[in-house]
């Protein structure tokens, strides 16, 4: 090898930080930055070396590096810089960090359908991509950079990892090679009026939720299909100058034109209204008022949550819908409502009579079935909440007590099958604390530890934190 | 500017830039198809600035297929269009390091879809000027029946199919893009030649007899787009000597991968003892066999020679 930045296999790696000495397996990859080795380490734990080119290894990027290693990596999501690295003759630096497992999956396949995550799957990504940020910002930190290309998830399961953190500044700190990319670029750093900072990334991460949820960048509509040749000007213009969401409700010249966004046409049907008023938000108001209009991480955590909970199988099919809810419930959620009116023409059907505020049959969205489902069982808890109950349900503290948001370690009730009669459900008590259960015929029962009760519709429970009932 | 369009793709067609790159290129109708009588559906097309290091070569594959009976005008249109499209990007907007990470998602994410978008525009553009003749109708009918000759009626680009390849090569980095068959091959100073985007996990040694039923991947196909292939490397990241596009006639005259990837090596070991006027004198002979011994399909090379 003549060039004195690269690494054979086999080439010894001082990690002075970790204390340990590393042997260079091979190259994973390389491409504008620089190229990333894996390692072998002595006590095996898969470690990542990236070295940058020449070119990028600048005196600023090596205090970004130090100050990120000082500071603890906000949640296991981030894949953190652990130690510099300097080698004595070889020419530059690079940083030490955890290997990504094969697991995670880079979002560009689900764009590409090459993967069919659940609706589940996906919105535990993007809730879980949220949880992140909402840490990394009250560490004072900024991203900078956030874009598909450095978020991967677990199609199984929706945990997350984030790469790519060489990138993160202090929040305010005019530093970092980078100032982001065109298409998750806040509108007011591409006119030249703003520094990458947690405002911005708030709205890079809106971005990335509409990506994910719709498959669909939220400003490429008509406008954009009608550019015949690429360049910044015109790029800024959409990204920068003349942003128009393609579901802004006062004004459709950039609607999506079927022919190259058909998916964003598709998903908008499908979710329900609540939702796509947070999307409504985030791309009229947090585009024209970036200070204050942008959808906080708080929001954006009781909506996904929300949506999930609300999700039920289809009985004809097996797809995954959702069950809508009146506004009351979403005032008490804290999710506006009168963001304006969804276009007229997609909004989704309210059909159905009005159960303790649940609309439960609506008609399911797969075009090759439509049933209408009727009768979805859900749970509501103290007004706050509803879950609807399938038969994989399971509820966590996060549920049942409010002072417990978004722990979700360790469920206290699943959705259970009778062990004699199958067409009976009921909901089990994981947790070690004895429910109060109200029936229907007025009787009053104590169900215990790892006991179940029958869900009727009707049923009132008293979990002690908060109560429920049963509804459909 | 340098240009050469695909009229000329069987005639020597070589230029040197006299900072740092030599372009050649060469495409050979199929010994199958020289026996059929049908014409090369290939089609290759490059642009060199001569002001600054810009070169965007596209090489393209029409399916050749009774469905996609006017691949050639489709694979002739797409390298049109890649060409002019990136060329006009990238020469007029230089990647710097300053730069490169606004450009990657538009790499990534737009330029594919500008690509088909444009692609379409232009077929349907050729459609009004060249609506399906009554030959074209009842030839289809007679060896596809009427379900598809409807299929193609109502999707008139499903006739015009092709693959496309193209790389960029700026100042400081290459860009690359593929949907569907053929390959990009890069050797670089130490001898080592990568496959782009190979689609081949390893290499399993010789061909499966039983041919896989998944056709490639085509500019004719809803949102084909998103099945893109692109890449972006800063120059340190790939050093190359020698960049290579061939369409799937090529690779598929050899019956392995790493068969294949040596020709990346006899193709800069004859550059580099022999020139490549020798080359260029010669290529067209080499394609030609390669294709009788081979493949018997079309073959389109394309390379780029880093002095």
């Amino acid at each position: 090898m003549n060039t004195t930045s690269e690494f054979q296999a086999g080439e010894p790696v001082h990690i002075n930080g970790l204390n340990i000495v590393c042997n260079v397996e091979k190259e994973l990859g390389s491409g504008t930055q620089g190229k990333v080795y894996s390692l072998i380490s002595p006590d095996n734990s898969p470690l990542v070396l990236k070295w940058y080119f020449p070119s990028m290894a600048t005196n600023e990027q090596y205090d970004i590096l130090k100050s990120l290693i000082q500071k603890e990596s906000p949640s296991n999501g981030f894949l953190w810089p652990l130690a510099l690295v300097k080698i004595p003759k070889k020419e530059g630096f690079g940083y030490v960090m955890s290997m990504k497992d094969s697991r995670f999956k880079s979002f560009s396949l689900w764009l590409s359908r090459k993967i069919n995550p659940s609706f589940k799957t996906l919105l535990t990504a993007c809730f879980e991509l949220v949880q992140s940020f909402h840490l990394l910002h009250s560490k004072g930190l900024c991203y900078q950079d956030l874009s598909l290309n450095n978020i991967y998830f677990d199609p199984e399961n929706g945990e997350i990892r984030i790469g790519d953190t060489d990138n993160i500044v202090i929040n305010g700190e005019d530093k970092g090679n980078v100032i982001g990319t065109p298409k998750f670029m806040a509108p007011e750093i591409i006119i030249g009026k703003a520094l990458p900072n947690t405002q911005t990334d708030l709205y890079s991460l809106a971005i990335i939720l509409f990506y994910i949820l719709f498959l669909n960048h939220p400003l490429e509509g008509k406008i954009e299909s009608s550019i015949k040749s690429l360049d910044l000007p015109s790029m800024s213009k959409l990204y920068g100058f003349e942003p128009l969401f393609i579901f802004d409700p006062n004004n459709n010249s950039n609607y999506p034109d079927p022919a190259f966004h058909a998916n964003a046409l598709i998903f908008w049907s499908i979710y329900p209204d609540f939702i796509k008023r947070i999307f409504v938000k985030a791309f009229t108001d947090g585009i024209k008022d970036p200070m204050h209009g942008r959808v906080r991480e708080t929001e954006w955590q009781i909506a996904l949550l929300a949506l999930r909970d609300s999700i039920y199988y289809c009985k004809h099919c097996g797809s995954e819908n959702f069950l809508v809810t009146d506004y009351s419930v979403f005032e008490k959620l804290k999710i506006p409502v009168e963001l304006g009116v969804i276009n007229s023409d997609i909004k989704v059907s309210k059909q159905s009579s009005i159960v303790e505020g649940v609309q439960s049959n609506s008609a399911c969205w797969n075009p090759k079935c439509k049933t209408m489902n009727t009768h979805i069982l859900n749970i509501r808890i103290d007004d706050r909440l509803f879950i609807a109950l399938n038969h994989d349900t399971k509820l966590f503290l996060h549920h049942i007590d409010p002072d417990r948001k978004y722990d979700f370690s360790n469920p206290v009730a699943e959705v259970s099958r009778h062990p004699t009669e199958p067409r009976v459900w009921g909901l089990r008590n994981l947790s070690t604390y004895p429910w109060k259960v109200n029936r229907t015929n007025g009787d009053i029962i104590e169900v215990n530890s790892k006991q179940s009760f029958s869900l009727v519709p009707g049923t009132q429970i008293d979990f002690g934190t908060s109560k429920g009932m049963v509804c459909y | 500017m340098t240009e050469i369009n695909n009229a000329q793709v069987v005639d020597k067609c070589i230029t040197s830039n006299p900072k740092r790159w030599l372009v050649c290129s060469k495409s050979v109708k199929g010994a199958l198809h020289s026996r059929t009588g049908n014409s090369n559906q290939d089609s290759i097309r490059w642009k060199q600035s001569n002001t600054s290091n810009t070169i965007v070569m596209s090489v393209a594959d029409g399916h050749g297929s009774d469905m996609h009976f006017r691949s050639k005008i489709g694979s002739q249109i797409a390298v049109k269009i890649a060409v002019e499209t990136l060329f006009e990007l990238f020469h007029n907007q230089p990647i710097e390091i300053n730069n490169v990470s606004q450009v990657k998602d538009i790499i990534r994410y737009s330029v594919p879809r500008i690509l088909v978008h444009n692609w379409m525009d232009r077929v349907q553009y050729h459609m009004e000027k060249h609506p399906f003749s009554n030959n074209e109708i009842d030839h289809i009918l007679k060896k596809k029946g009427p379900l598809i000759l409807k299929k193609i009626i109502d999707n008139p680009k499903i006739a015009y199919g092709s693959t496309l390849l193209t790389a960029v090569i700026t100042k400081n980095y290459f860009i690359f893009f593929q949907l569907g068959d053929g390959n990009i091959l890069i050797v670089d100073n130490d001898k080592n030649v990568r496959n782009m985007f190979s689609n081949k996990n390893g290499d399993s040694g010789y061909k499966s007899s039983v041919e896989s039923i998944v056709h490639t991947e085509s500019l004719c196909m809803d949102d084909s787009w998103l099945e893109f292939k692109t890449g972006i490397f800063d120059f340190h990241a790939l050093k190359p000597k020698l960049i290579m596009l061939s369409t799937d006639g090529y690779c598929n005259s050899f019956n392995n991968e790493s068969g294949f990837l040596k020709i990346g090596l006899d193709y800069l070991a004859l550059l580099e003892e022999y020139g490549y006027s020798y080359l260029s004198e010669n290529l067209y002979d080499i394609l030609r066999q390669t294709s009788r011994e081979g493949s018997g399909d079309d073959i389109t090379l394309g390379l780029i020679y880093h002095i």
